[in-house]
């Protein structure tokens, strides 16, 4: 039996009720639920700060299961960052400890009068005064709750000063290294006057066949560990894939205007590991210890430990701001952690704001006298100091690319590059037709989590990707066919994996020896007694992408916000592969059948009898009203940033 | 002989192990029934506590079980506990056992029983953190240690892979 807790924070009132199988069957958990319960929770007019949003944590299907990595759950809401569908998943021991403190999902509702945290312990939720938090940073928040509660494995998921101060993509922190980052959630906990979740329990988590889970477990830790791949990403985690897009002529730097660099020697993960990496740390239950810890000496002589880095914060800072120095990009990376800052957002809005400085766009005058020159210690964390703080450009983007783009003017959000208002990753795709793709219809904005067909970058035979898909893949990532199918398989594994609670790294998403949906239905069936086959369990994720698109197309979204960056359609600058762009007339002829493989109309919205099939006809009845008006809307695009995300602001 | 032996400075804080032996156990996730347990104290901690029995030649709480509720098995040597001659509210071995392996449970205090010599937590350890090894028994208790046997090929190929860092972090740590 799964619980969920309905919190109305202003009235400091908690309720328990059931979440209903048949809920599960269609939604499975975690991201699935979250999704489904958004978007009957909020409209297309809710404010993403404002008391109406609602913040929902969903622990995955299989979460806190003696099975292999069950780790993970998501916070979803309104984004504040985008303004449209926020969603994030983290790993760590919050997930699996909240489940064992009896809930598996939270409502979080309204806005509380004074800051407070929530002291969730075996089915019993408390209500506490956070106020004396203020001066503490996340992990400190974290270790003040710890001892207040005296409780050492009490686990905390956390806001910083960021999502404090309504930094509109500062993160939920977990330990030091866990962050629900993406799309702002610590802005919306920070809105609803919630500083920290504290969980901790002694409760059971019903197991269907106790016999069948061990079985089924020893298999699994056995096929991830057994794998070829499996040495090189627990040895280096996600800083792979810094040796792999520089070696392949895709790194991206300053802020994409080139696919390469000449800052590599020193930005190269052997080097993290040799001096700098001081240890490993897994997530529950997760043989592949994939996140690293650090030990740095700072500029100032201190001697500082962490967690991380992950790519996304050594890319981000290394070759799109140019910094090939490791001890700055730690303490940025250790800054955001405190702070509460996304690291994928922080580093793509310092790239942005150094390409703006470079171009004339922005100058001292707005910076607070700060010089933001490519790759300098003082400018990437005068950046991230002056956004926490909220002055200089930091009072700019605090709030926002959006908004500080249309303060800035003079063009400014034409350099930022980002799907649907999220900024894309720090490597550069557009030579990966699957992965373009899949970037331009993430659905909460450019996202390597949903739908990037990583399989793509390994040039698999055909006869291995229709195994696979079902249909065969072309080796060549440069061929434009059949990867719609690719994206497709991708989004609807990921979906999956999002909703059980498993890391994407130990699926098929990373390795084709990975778990696919063949495990993901064995593991299910032993732990809940629910029966899928491979088919319906496809359809699952089927339907909570069908169910995010809808959310998507109530926000005023359709085909006009699936493009990727304006910058992929020039080409690389560099390397064996220069020239390569993503040609708009293939790449348009490959979304159309995209949607049409989809069961969508040209402008990206789920047909009537798509719906249907997969038992969405009721959330989708709103269409009936707007099918039309899309196609008015969308008969002429707005110049330039051009989305509703950025019109409603 | 076999021992279970822990190597802390490589685990990496995944509490597979606590999951494996709760479940194994008891058929339930409750990991307050783990007969072992690791514990990161601060979060920025990068270092763990593992508890869980060593089966030591000398056992301060076999000394101070006042009903022989705790018997050392004279063929295996490991210490087990029968909770129903256990007085009620006596917890003199937890206060005694100077590694904290004893605890309660649910139902009872436990501690580890080596699984019959074949321990779960040791199978789920990528990292070899748990690894069992085989001691010569002499008169005076346990004598020196064989090589440990590898569960699995080694990790590290020519200096780089495997775990480096942590085997730094180790030495550390016993220094």
């Amino acid at each position: 039996m799964r619980r969920m807790a309905v919190i109305d924070l202003a009235a400091r009132t908690a309720e328990a009720r059931d979440v209903p199988e048949d809920l599960r069957r269609r939604f499975l958990g975690g991201r699935g639920i979250n999704t489904h319960l958004l978007f009957h929770a909020v409209n297309e007019w809710t404010d993403p700060l404002g008391p109406d949003n609602v913040l929902f944590l969903g622990a995955g299907l299989l979460t806190g299961l003696p099975w292999v990595g069950g780790t993970r759950c998501n916070f979803t809401a309104k984004s504040p960052e985008t303004g449209h569908l926020g969603d994030s998943a983290a790993g760590g021991h919050f997930a699996a400890e909240l489940r064992f403190a009896g809930f598996d999902h939270l409502v979080l509702k309204g806005r509380a009068g004074r800051p407070v945290y929530l002291w969730i312990h075996d089915g019993e939720i408390e209500f506490r005064d956070a106020a004396h938090l203020e001066p503490l940073n996340s992990a400190e928040t974290q270790n003040a709750i710890k001892a207040e509660l005296g409780d050492v494995k009490v686990q905390v998921a956390a806001i910083g000063p960021a999502g404090r101060r309504l930094v509109r993509w500062a993160c939920i922190m977990h330990g030091v290294g866990d962050a629900w980052g993406r799309t702002g959630m610590g802005a919306v906990m920070g809105s609803k006057n919630l500083w920290a979740i504290a969980v901790r329990g002694n409760g059971a988590i019903p197991v269907a066949d106790p016999a069948r889970m061990m079985q089924v477990t020893e298999a699994h830790f056995a096929q991830i560990t057994g794998t070829k791949g499996f040495l090189a990403t627990s040895n280096y985690g996600t800083l792979i894939r810094l040796n792999n897009t520089r070696t392949q002529g895709y790194e991206g730097g300053f802020n994409h205007q080139q696919n390469m660099t000449e800052l590599s020697a020193e930005l190269d993960s052997d080097v993290f590991l040799d001096k700098y990496e001081s240890g490993k740390a897994s997530c529950f239950n997760c043989p592949t210890h994939c996140r690293h810890q650090h030990e740095v000496t700072l500029r100032d002589g201190k001697v500082k430990r962490g967690g991380g880095p992950e790519y996304y914060g050594a890319g981000g800072w290394g070759s799109q701001c140019g910094c090939s120095d490791w001890p700055t990009i730690l303490e940025a990376w250790d800054y955001c952690n405190e702070m509460g800052l996304d690291t994928g957002s922080a580093t793509a809005y310092t790239a942005w704001l150094m390409e703006l400085y470079e171009k004339g766009i922005i100058t001292e005058a707005d910076t607070n006298g700060l010089p933001l020159k490519w790759g300098d210690h003082d400018a990437i964390l005068g950046v991230l100091r002056q956004t926490v703080e909220r002055r200089g450009i930091g009072a700019l983007v605090a709030d926002g690319w959006m908004s500080a783009a249309r303060r800035i003017g003079r063009d400014a959000h034409r350099f930022f590059d980002h799907v649907k208002g999220l900024t894309i990753e720090c490597d550069d795709v557009r030579g990966h037709r699957a992965q373009v793709l899949g970037l331009a219809t993430a659905s909460r904005g450019a996202d390597h989590l949903r739908s990037r067909f990583t399989l793509e970058e390994f040039s698999l035979p055909e006869k291995v990707t229709e195994k696979l898909v079902g249909v065969p893949i072309p080796a060549d990532a440069l061929s434009y066919t059949n990867k719609e199918h690719a994206c497709i398989w991708t989004e609807d594994v990921c979906a999956l994996a999002d909703s059980l609670g498993i890391c994407k790294f130990l699926t098929k998403w990373l390795s084709v020896g990975l778990l696919g949906v063949g495990e993901f239905r064995d593991a299910i069936e032993a732990a809940t007694g629910m029966r899928f086959s491979v088919e319906e369990l496809m359809r699952v994720g089927d339907r909570i992408t069908n169910m995010e698109r809808l959310f998507l197309a109530r926000e005023g979204m359709s085909r006009k916000d699936d493009a990727p960056p304006e910058k992929f359609t020039q080409p690389w600058t560099h390397g064996p592969r220069a020239g390569t762009r993503v040609e708009p007339e293939p790449f348009e002829a490959l979304l159309d059948r995209y949607y049409a493989t989809r069961g969508w109309d040209r402008q990206g919205i789920p047909r009537e009898e798509t719906l249907r099939a997969l038992g969405l006809e009721k959330e989708g009845a709103f269409l009936a009203d707007r099918r039309d008006v899309h196609f008015v809307w969308n008969a002429a695009p707005a110049e330039g940033v051009g989305t509703h995300a950025a019109a409603q602001g | 002989m076999l021992r279970l032996r822990v190597d802390r400075g490589k685990c990496t804080n995944c509490r597979f192990c606590e999951s494996a032996c709760a479940f194994t156990h008891t058929g339930q996730t409750v990991l307050k029934n783990s007969r072992i347990e690791v514990v990161q104290r601060a979060v920025e901690d990068q270092s763990y506590a593992i508890h869980v029995c060593h089966q030591c030649s000398l056992c301060p709480p076999l000394d101070v079980c006042p009903t022989g509720a705790l018997t050392r098995d004279a063929q295996t040597g490991i210490v087990h506990i029968d909770t129903a001659q256990c007085p009620p509210g006596c917890r003199l071995c937890v206060d005694a056992c100077p590694l904290h392996a004893i605890w309660a449970g649910t139902e009872g205090l436990i501690l580890c029983d080596f699984c019959g010599g074949d321990p779960e937590c040791v199978k789920v350890c990528y990292t070899e953190a748990l690894f069992v090894r085989e001691y010569a028994l002499t008169p005076r208790g346990l004598g020196k240690h064989a090589e440990k046997s590898p569960l699995r090929p080694p990790l590290a190929k020519g200096g780089k892979g495997g775990f480096g860092p942590a085997d730094s972090l180790r030495e550390r740590h016993s220094g």
